[in-house]
Formats: structure tokens, C-alpha cells, sequence
């Protein structure tokens, strides 16, 4: 268990870190620095994060994100924040109140763009018995619905946003974030698993409302220890659909997965090799359900 | 801030003894990474590191961020080879011979100063006469102006030594086709004939050419003291000392460099330049002539890292005159403020900063 954690800071010691040299805190295998001169975001970003580890700057922070408030005329109506990653990125501010939006996208794109020591597949990532999951998707195909019903029933949280492979062994990174949730989905968590901590909601957003997971401690508890990739899992929620699994063509299933990769094509053929491996050894699956029950049963079918 | 030298960044420190990579405290090292990828100078400390043999000692976060250099620069050579390759085989059959400029030439001839040296496009001259006839065959070819505006097109065409940037529709790689290395309402005119009569095969790239040394040098310098964009500004003096060491094997290199530059009619920049390599960097491999300190400042200050508030404001107002002289040294000031007026009401209109993206940047 780590020594602190971002909940146990008082919420002074919070906003002076960030306002000053920054604040140190442990997301998966990086260390993550964040600025900021929000205090709206302090409290948010302090709920949300409350059980990572608060490390000091002896450590040596993979990643910046500087969080910019409103200056001039912005500081008296409809304040905005906006994310600076060291990089350019194609964002524009957004309203203060969606500040955490902001910061979760800007260190998205900070590790999606710049993590070339993994091969990253846009995905959610679970794991039960050693054995995890790849669930990669689109928005809006259920890929985070289908991931926060797994993590609350017995599965182990590895990410919701990125799967990341080491190309050594092809063993899976456990990079959990709060879970992000949109629109219909939220409710459909709520009612099926009232003891997630569920954040309040953010509407209006560029990407619709958003309300986010909260890592529970346990979720944060192995958050050091790697698993294998057993299965690869398309999720398609279709409400009148019948419960079905069918297995892609290997040819296929290359294809889409490339398809789902964040960084597959940076790099020539050792990514190449690295995922015809991963394909060997997984199953690769589309599933079709018309509900969150039926498409759990549908994961620990394929995956046992 | 008394005397000029860049000895002061801890990156350029780095570069030059990678010695001091060892024993470097974190937050120094959070600092430095930074400061390095915003540079676009990762692939190169990454490099100086393993020459040094000083890899395996530093820290693990180190080795994991220049492991992702590594990766990120042979992507870059990569790049640089497909895109080539594809521009030649859109010119097949004809008698065009590109030449590559800058990151590509160094990269593909192999020079030293190629090793860990990224570029964000492609960068190619040919004859003025042959322009039409090449950009046809890139347009057939699936490559197409880039963002064009009437204006822009019409700055590019009208005014500048370059083609509107060209991106390729599937790779989305950018490749900028150049006719000289100045723009043409330049008060300067270097001799493109010459630039391009006294051009050199590449060796493994039959059929794509690159400068001779001295034009290859002077090209570099007229890229440090001309351009507007500051983010490869530390690069851009760093290619020079290299590329002025690498060729001085030949003893007789700086006397050729200097005639060449008399010949294009580029002393002063040069002169300039080696100011700033003197200045800067404390390299003195080639005298210059005249005593220069006002713009070497002014570079000091725009390259340095922008950490404390004080720095910032000095370095933007350092990089506003710069931007000034820039674009004074382009244009007749008539022109200029028609440019920057028309630039200004755009950028007006459209509530944005223009951001030219690394080609790899964005995946989503």
C-alpha cells in the first residue's frame, strides 16, 4: 500500500502542489505531473484520483499536463480551462466546469502520442484468474458500459482506455483511470451497481454528458502486476439482438485491430510481429447482446 | 543575464558533455525531458547517451523516455525514406532529380549529423521552370495543397521560394517543394542555378540529389537567421556546428564556405551565424568577421526555456522582434504590412493560432 495517497492530502497541501512545482501522483507504470490553478479542479480531480499514490519530485515525472485557467476578461464570465501537454494538440478551452474532461483528454493524447515503448491498442482492459481481456471499441459501440459491469462483478480493472502491450513478452499493463462514462450509460450503471462511485455529471460536454468511475481502492491495489492476453473481445450492444460470440478470421481480426491500435504504424515490423503474436495467442471475438447482464455472461464464456 | 552563452541550458550542456547526464538530480531530469522533446532533441541526447556508453547507468524512467526516442526517430527516418521513395516514383520517367534539403539529406546521405536529427516533413528543390510540371505530377500522385486560402496560395506562389506545403491524402506526410532557398522578395538572391548545377548524387537514393557541403551549410543558416518558427531554432544551430565540423575534415572547408557564401551574395548571414555559433555554443571553429551582439541576445533569449515568469516575458518579446526581422529581411515593408495585416485579420476571424502539427502527432 502506498504511503499516501491524493484522498488523504489536505486539501491545501493539494492546491499548493499543484500551483507551485506541481503535483507527483503514480498512474500505472508513469508518474504524471499536474499543475494547476483551478480550484474547482482541485476538488474534482481530488475525488476522482483519491486513491493513487502521491509521490514527491524525487521521482522523475513522465508526463507534464499544465492546466491553464481564464485570464483577462474570461476571469469574471463563463471561465474556461484548457491542458498543455509540452505538445501540440488541436484542442480548444473548454468551459471551467469541465475542466477534469479537459485534463483526462490532454493525458490521453500526452501518452497515446508519445508512448512509443508499448504498443497501445485503444481499449478497455480487464482480468480474472491471470487471464485478461481486450476490449477494444469505437465510442459508442459499449466498450466502457461493458468494462464498468466486468470491474463489478469480479474482474480485475487494468484500463478503460488503453491496452498496452510490452513487446517483450506481450503482457498486459495495468493503466487504470476513472472510468469514463457518457450519456445513457451512466444510469445503466447506476441502477445495475448502485456501490459504484459514480461522479456527478458533467452535461453539455463536446462528447455529451460525462460522469466518471472512481477507481475504489482495491481496484488500486495490484496495480503493479501484469497479465496475459487470453481473448479479444468486440462488444456490440444491439437492443433487439439475440446473445451471440462468433470468432474473426485471423486475417480479420489483424485487420481490425490495427484498426483499434493508437500507435501500430510507428512501428515497422516489430509491431507488426508483436501483433501477429498477440492474434496466435488470443481468441479474437465480436459479441453481440441486448443488455449489460447478457453481455458479462457473454465475456466469462469466451475468455474461461 | 551578462555575456551570451547558452552553457547555461542544461540541455545544451547535455548535448555537448553527456557526462553531466550522470548524477543529474530528478527534477532536473523531469526538466530536461521536457525541454529536449520540445526541442525535438530527445533522439539526440538519447544517442549521446549510448555513444557515451552511459546508458545503463542513468535512471529507468531515462531509459524508458529515450527507448521511446528511439523508436520515435527511426519512425522519423522511415518517414523520410517512404516519402522519398514515393516522390520519385511519382517523377519517374522524367529527367526532375529532387533535391533533398536539410533532414532528409542528412539523413539519407548518412551524414553524422543525420544521426537522431528529426524533421517534420520532407523538404525537396527543384528548377522554378520544372515547378508545374512536379506539381501536377504530386497532385496526380494523391498529394494536395495544404489548408490553402486564395491568400495563402497566393503568398506562397507570388512571394515565396516554395510551393503551398503539399500532404499526401492517405499518409498524411507533408513535403515542401522548394525552387531556391530564399524567398523571392528577399532582399538577398542566392544563386539557385548554381545550387542546383553544383549539386551531389546521393548514394543509396539513385535518383534524388542533395546541396554541396557549403550550400548545405549556408542553407542551414539562412534556416536559423530567417525563419519565424522558434520550436527548432536550438536544432537549427546545432546542425550548423555539426555540419561545419563534419565537413572540416577537408582542411580547406571554411575558405570554400566563405567564397561560396560571397558568390550567393550571403556573407552577412553567414557572419551572423557564426556570431551566434561563437556567442552561443562557444564554437569558434570559424571566425567571423564582424562583432555581432544585439541578435545574438535576442536568439539566446527566444531558444532558452521558458521557466520563471521574468523569462517568458522576455523570451516572447525577444521572439515578437525576431518574428519582425524575420519577416522584415523576407519582404519590402510595403508587402510586409499588407502580410501581417491580412495574417492578423485572418487569425482575427478564425479566433485561433495557426499550428502546423508534427505529421505523427495527432492518431485520434
Amino acid at each position: 500500500m502506498p504511503d499516501l495517497t491524493v484522498g488523504e492530502l489536505q486539501e491545501q497541501d493539494l492546491r499548493c502542489r499543484m500551483a507551485r512545482g506541481g503535483l507527483y501522483f503514480e498512474t500505472g507504470p508513469f508518474v504524471t505531473r499536474l499543475q494547476s490553478p483551478i480550484p474547482p479542479f482541485a476538488r474534482s480531480f481530488q475525488n476522482l484520483y483519491a486513491h493513487y499514490p502521491v509521490v514527491d519530485d524525487s521521482r522523475i515525472a513522465d508526463f507534464t499536463i499544465q492546466m491553464s485557467g481564464s485570464g483577462g476578461m474570461r476571469r469574471w464570465f463563463r471561465r474556461q480551462a484548457i491542458a498543455d501537454i509540452d505538445f501540440p494538440t488541436p484542442f480548444v478551452p473548454m468551459a471551467e466546469a469541465h475542466a477534469q474532461l479537459m485534463f483526462e483528454m490532454g493525458l490521453n493524447w500526452a501518452v497515446a502520442s508519445r508512448t512509443l515503448r508499448y504498443l497501445i491498442f485503444h481499449a478497455a482492459v480487464v482480468e480474472k484468474n491471470g487471464r485478461a481481456v481486450i476490449i477494444p471499441g469505437m465510442s459508442g459501440q459499449g466498450k466502457s458500459t461493458l468494462c464498468a459491469g466486468l470491474i463489478h462483478s469480479g474482474w480485475r480493472y487494468f484500463s478503460d482506455e488503453f491496452a498496452m502491450i510490452d513487446f517483450d513478452d506481450l503482457s498486459l499493463i495495468p493503466y487504470p483511470r476513472p472510468l469514463s462514462l457518457k450519456n445513457q450509460s451512466i444510469s445503466v450503471i447506476r441502477d445495475h451497481f448502485p456501490e459504484a462511485e459514480i461522479s456527478n455529471s458533467l452535461t453539455d460536454t463536446p462528447k455529451g454528458t460525462v460522469a466518471y468511475i472512481r477507481p475504489a481502492r482495491e481496484m488500486m491495489s495490484r496495480v503493479g502486476e501484469r497479465a496475459q492476453p487470453a481473448a479479444i473481445i468486440f462488444p456490440n450492444y444491439q437492443p433487439d439482438s439475440e446473445a451471440e460470440a462468433y470468432p474473426l478470421k485471423l486475417a480479420e481480426a489483424f485487420l481490425v485491430m490495427t484498426m483499434s491500435s493508437v500507435n501500430y504504424d510507428r512501428f515497422g515490423e516489430t509491431s507488426f510481429d508483436a501483433l501477429s503474436k498477440l492474434i496466435d495467442q488470443c481468441g479474437v471475438y465480436n459479441i453481440h447482446y441486448p443488455d449489460l447482464k447478457t453481455a458479462i455472461q457473454l465475456v466469462e464464456d469466451v475468455a474461461a | 543575464m551578462t555575456g551570451g552563452r547558452l552553457s547555461s541550458d542544461l540541455l545544451v550542456r547535455a548535448l555537448t558533455d553527456p557526462a553531466v547526464m550522470e548524477n543529474l538530480p530528478a527534477r532536473q531530469w523531469t526538466e530536461l525531458l521536457r525541454r529536449s522533446r520540445s526541442a525535438m532533441l530527445l533522439p539526440r541526447l538519447s544517442l549521446a547517451a549510448k555513444d557515451t556508453g552511459l546508458l545503463g547507468r542513468l535512471p529507468m524512467p531515462v531509459q524508458m523516455a529515450f527507448r521511446d526516442a528511439d523508436v520515435l526517430f527511426a519512425e522519423n527516418v522511415r518517414m523520410l525514406r517512404w516519402e522519398t521513395n514515393r516522390v520519385r516514383r511519382a517523377l519517374f520517367g522524367t529527367a526532375h532529380q529532387p533535391i533533398l534539403l536539410k533532414g532528409g539529406a542528412y539523413v539519407l546521405s548518412g551524414l553524422k549529423n543525420g544521426r537522431g536529427r528529426l524533421s517534420t516533413d520532407l523538404d525537396i528543390l527543384l528548377a522554378k521552370a520544372d515547378l508545374p510540371d512536379v506539381e501536377a505530377r504530386l497532385k496526380a500522385a494523391g498529394w494536395k495543397s495544404v489548408g490553402a486560402n486564395d491568400y495563402d496560395d497566393h503568398y506562397y506562389r507570388e512571394w515565396m521560394h516554395e510551393l503551398p506545403p503539399l500532404r499526401h491524402e492517405n499518409r498524411h506526410a507533408i513535403i515542401d517543394v522548394h525552387h531556391t532557398i530564399l524567398p523571392v522578395t528577399s532582399r538577398l538572391t542566392p544563386d539557385a542555378e548554381r545550387l542546383i548545377a553544383d549539386s551531389i548524387p546521393i548514394p543509396d537514393e539513385a535518383g534524388t540529389r542533395m546541396l554541396c557541403p557549403e550550400d548545405m551549410v549556408l542553407h542551414a543558416v539562412l534556416h536559423l537567421v530567417y525563419d519565424s518558427d522558434f520550436a527548432g531554432r536550438l536544432r537549427d544551430l546545432l546542425d550548423i556546428q555539426a555540419l561545419i565540423a563534419e565537413f572540416s575534415e577537408r582542411s580547406d572547408f571554411p575558405v570554400r564556405l566563405i567564397a561560396r557564401a560571397k558568390l550567393h551574395g550571403l556573407e552577412g548571414p553567414l557572419d551572423l551565424a557564426l556570431n551566434l555559433l561563437q556567442k552561443l555554443l562557444g564554437d569558434g571553429a570559424i571566425k567571423p568577421k564582424t562583432d555581432r551582439n544585439f541578435i545574438p541576445r535576442l536568439v539566446r533569449h527566444a531558444i532558452l526555456p521558458a521557466a520563471p515568469e521574468v523569462r517568458k516575458t522576455r523570451a516572447a518579446i525577444a521572439r515578437f522582434l525576431l518574428y519582425i526581422r524575420s519577416h522584415w529581411l523576407k519582404m519590402p515593408p510595403f508587402m510586409l504590412m499588407r502580410h501581417l495585416t491580412a495574417k492578423a485579420i485572418r487569425n482575427m476571424k478564425e479566433g485561433k493560432k495557426e499550428v502546423r502539427l508534427a505529421p505523427r502527432a495527432a492518431n485520434e
